[in-house]
């Protein structure tokens, strides 16, 4: 039983296909996996994630055709138990590693709030001093090592890099199921990057924490996500496992990403220009109906007007286009 | 400037108060102020100075005849038979209009200073502004009292002391602004394509502007509050001169007659010349900000 | 590029110390400020068309040198050369000759202006044309950047990120500077978007021989576009040369384990088939 199970997610501005801003969107994500959400300058992205959490805009219409985590339909919740249920089960990283943290408090009482939050499975809990080895033991586990000057500090006093890894022993303390990071890597240096990454795919395997991460950008983590889901304009060209996508991507707007990452990724010569895609990203409110990726495909023809069909392989490789089998020479 | 501007700050203003009935209330309780300050100390004849012996302590009466017009006094009268209606709307002029003075002169003089401080990065006017941080976490009634006890009681001078005890509030607070605006990334790009410091103080004025809108209304309604305090006290107007802080005082004495009209009058003018600015201030703000930030073209 | 010309630009043993006021100096060095190094005596050149990446080690204040070099901040001691003169903090010429580009629009372009003036004002400021000479000159910026001419009148919150991108290259081109300097590389853009400003900035090279200095995260993208490579390791320069040099056969260890840091585990190599 997949730990998130989210179909045909749409929210919209309006009436109409064309204000649906992000629209029918599925997401289904395994336990214990790592799902990177891939898609332009977060507007979409951040909407999905906060979406999920349950943070709605005003002035945005929700729907969603199945909303299922771990099992229990959220949509039949009554609010206050829905909020409860959710807040359990998710944390959310936001893209501002400050934007997690509260100013105006140092670190430990951070940590204190939520560590107080509920009952932890530990037997040791109710024994005193258990929050603090608790808040420590976690520092260290993310690399922080002067834990005791951290715990002692506000945000302010720390650097970037600390403030990422303390949302990271934050999640860790609060235990949820699933994590969303939202472009967790923005704004960072290699080695920070590294470490960030690194850092993750301990916590995947270790705390067996499923992960979604949301970022524009696939080639820093196409050997940490198991699976992979694209996101254009608001819909979901293609999902599937990492390598599958990889090795054989389907969806021609995956072709020219992955062709545009083996160029980043040194293919080509120094004189040699970067392939492009041409024609603008559309956004709301001139969003194109039916595939919207079609205005800039260079297979459209007439019938991408209407919303193109998934087709779907085995183990969970699924795309959107009206070509269902596009030749493998483009 | 073209046209559109104007168009475009107007459509700004109606945008902040369609569909919020506060500000709508905010707008007509001023207009309904201004209204009947004007009229009543240009028009109406009212004399808050004539006093009828006779009539004293008359308890307010709303009769009304159209040949005559009012027949007894609105507000009632005081003990030496002055109407009140009449010292309310005298002496509210005279105190928004030293709240006014004072606010204006506050804000003025704090900004430039503040920004002067801030853009020109003088070390000897950063020493400076730091010691009006300590003097603008004082309450402001207490600096301007000790000014006010030490000169001559008189309108003007509770005015300036008042505007005085304002001005460290605004330098720190407008240094604040200004230092974190020139941080930002916009302003940096300016620095480096040559702009000058007249120019880019322009700028993070125009930019900051709804924050100084804020402000000023703030300091507008803290200066009303101020003055009628310290006339109150007795260390500001001359005795016979309406004010709304006077009355209050003077009324005091008389409740215990149960003459209420004497107090709740200047009173309710108070709060309200409060409420108001306070609203609308927060109105403008919001308007400025919008004029500012919300494009014509969007 | 011929070696007998003259570096289109030379820093020389540049560095920048910032000062604190601290007790134990005063106590200790009887001096009341002490001298924290942000960076010290980095020396590189670079020939005109070149495009320099520099890489660091995360902990050498990246931003304090191309700060310095874009002219906001004035070094502690150190030349820069351009073309064999120097190049002082307080020229009023200087915004045409480095221009910094700065990456994030949202934050740098004023939302309260329009693009038409955001692009004016280092015409305005930076330079003696006339107001027509100087529409002409950003209809053509505009062009050469494939940007439609009506986007002067349009505000940075409504245009796409790609073309506030570009408007952002606009600003610093439009001085027709000499070189460019920008903190990023494009780094944190969408992969698409991200194609787009690399050409455009090869074209500057090839065509108009545009000087570039960029700070790269990623060695396949610095090998591509670079001639040059700086590594930086504790604020100072631990080797310049030639790219493929460099990077083909580093020479000291600090680069060798800078190089290694870049080369992260989880980054998607192509397949070469």
């Amino acid at each position: 039983m997949p730990l998130l199970d989210l179909k045909n997610l749409s929210i919209s501005r309006g009436e109409g296909e064309r204000n649906r801003i992000i629209d029918n969107v599925s997401l289904t994500i395994d336990q214990g996996d790592i799902r990177a959400l891939i898609g332009v300058s977060g507007a979409g992205m951040s909407l999905i994630m906060t979406a999920i959490v349950g943070i709605r805009r005003r002035g945005l219409t929700y729907s969603a055709e199945r909303y299922r985590i771990d099992g229990t339909d959220v949509q039949k919740l009554s609010p206050a138990r829905r909020r409860r249920f959710i807040g359990r089960k998710i944390f959310i990283i936001f893209q501002d590693p400050r934007m997690n943290l509260d100013p105006a408090m140092t670190i430990r009482r951070q940590f204190r709030e939520i560590l107080s939050l509920r009952n932890f499975h530990d037997r040791w809990y109710r024994y005193p001093g258990w929050k603090s080895r608790r808040m420590e033991n976690l520092l260290i586990r993310v690399g922080i090592s002067n834990y005791r000057k951290v715990l002692r500090s506000k945000p302010g006093e720390l650097t970037d890099i600390e403030c990422r890894k303390i949302n990271i022993a934050l999640a860790l303390a609060y235990e949820p199921e699933l994590l969303i990071a939202d472009e967790p890597l923005s704004a960072m240096s290699v080695s920070s990057e590294s470490q960030i990454l690194s850092l993750l795919d301990s916590v995947n395997k270790n705390e067996h924490l499923t992960m979604l991460i949301g970022t524009n950008d696939l080639a820093p983590i196409a050997k940490l996500a198991g699976s992979v889901s694209l996101l254009y304009a608001g819909q979901i060209v293609e999902t599937g496992k990492t390598q599958a996508v990889l090795s054989s991507p389907k969806h021609p707007y995956t072709r020219r990403l992955i062709r545009s990452m083996n160029e980043m990724g040194g293919e080509l010569d120094h004189d040699e220009m970067f392939s492009e895609l041409g024609g603008i990203f559309p956004s709301w409110p001139e969003l194109p109906i039916g595939c919207r990726f079609g205005p800039r495909c260079p297979m459209a023809e007439r019938v991408c007007l209407r919303t193109p069909p998934a087709v779907k392989l085995p183990q969970g490789h699924v795309w959107k286009c009206h070509f269902s089998a596009p030749s493998d020479s483009e | 400037m073209t046209s559109g501007t104007i168009r475009h700050w107007a459509s700004c203003l109606w945008g902040t108060f369609r569909g919020r009935p506060l500000f709508l209330t905010g707008l007509i309780g001023l207009i309904c102020y201004i209204i009947i300050i004007a009229a009543g100390t240009l028009f109406m004849g009212l004399d808050p100075y004539r006093q009828n012996i006779s009539e004293y302590f008359v308890p307010p009466s709303l009769s009304f005849s159209f040949e005559t017009g009012f027949n007894r006094f609105i507000m009632g009268t005081d003990d030496l038979g002055r109407d009140i209606f009449a010292r309310v709307v005298f002496g509210a002029r005279n105190t928004l209009f030293a709240a006014v003075f004072a606010a204006a002169a506050a804000a003025a003089v704090g900004i430039a200073a503040g920004f002067a401080a801030a853009i020109s990065g003088n070390p000897v006017l950063n020493i400076l502004r730091r010691t009006m941080l300590f003097l603008a976490a004082t309450p402001s009634v207490l600096i301007a009292v000790l000014m006010t006890a030490i000169v001559d009681p008189s309108l003007r001078h509770v005015a300036e002391a008042v505007a005085l005890s304002l001005l460290p509030g605004f330098i720190s607070s407008s240094y604040r602004i200004a230092a974190d605006e020139l941080r930002k990334k916009y302003v940096i790009a300016l620095r480096t394509d040559g702009a000058g410091k007249m120019y880019i103080t322009r700028i993070i004025l125009r930019n900051t502007a709804y924050l100084f809108a804020g402000m000023t209304a703030r300091a507008f309604s803290t200066a009303i509050i101020d003055i009628a305090s310290i006339c109150f006290l007795g260390l500001g107007a001359h005795h016979a001169t309406p004010e709304l802080g006077l009355m209050i005082s003077e009324g005091m004495a008389f409740i215990y007659r149960g003459n209420y009209w004497c107090i709740i009058f200047p009173g309710i003018a108070i709060v309200s010349a409060v409420l108001i600015v306070n609203i609308v201030g927060s109105a403008l703000k919001t308007a400025i900000r919008k004029g500012v930030f919300e494009n014509a073209s969007s | 590029m011929s070696t007998s010309e003259q570096p289109i630009l030379s820093v020389k043993h540049l560095s920048l110390y910032t000062g604190e006021l601290s007790l134990r100096s005063l106590l200790l060095e009887h001096r009341l400020i002490r001298r924290k190094p942000v960076l010290s005596n980095i020396s590189f050149e670079l020939f005109r068309g070149e495009c320099l990446v520099i890489m660091d080690d995360g902990r050498s204040s990246l931003p304090a040198l191309i700060d310095i070099l874009a002219g906001l901040r004035r070094q502690s001691s150190g030349l820069i050369l351009c073309s064999g003169k120097v190049l002082t903090q307080d020229n009023p010429r200087r915004s045409s000759i480095i221009r910094p580009i700065f990456a994030r629009s949202e934050r740098t372009l004023d939302n309260g202006l329009d693009i038409g003036t955001t692009l004016d004002i280092p015409l305005r400021f930076s330079t003696e044309l006339r107001p027509e000479e100087r529409l002409a000159r950003i209809r053509r910026t505009l062009e050469l950047l494939r940007l439609p001419p009506d986007i002067i009148y349009e505000y940075p919150s409504n245009i796409s990120p790609a073309e506030s991108m570009r408007v952002s290259l606009a600003r610093a081109l439009v001085l027709m500077p000499r070189i460019l300097v920008s903190n990023s590389a494009f780094m944190d853009l969408a992969p698409t978007i991200r194609a787009e400003m690399m050409n455009i900035t090869m074209m500057l090279r090839k065509d108009y021989h545009i000087t570039q200095i960029f700070a790269a995260r990623n060695i396949d993208i610095a090998r591509k576009i670079s001639d040059r490579i700086l590594i930086m390791a504790n604020g100072t320069t631990e080797e310049f040369g030639e790219t493929g040099r460099v990077l083909g056969n580093p020479q000291s260890a600090g680069t060798k384990k800078i190089l290694e840091n870049f080369s992260t585990r989880y980054r998607y190599s192509p397949v070469r088939d």
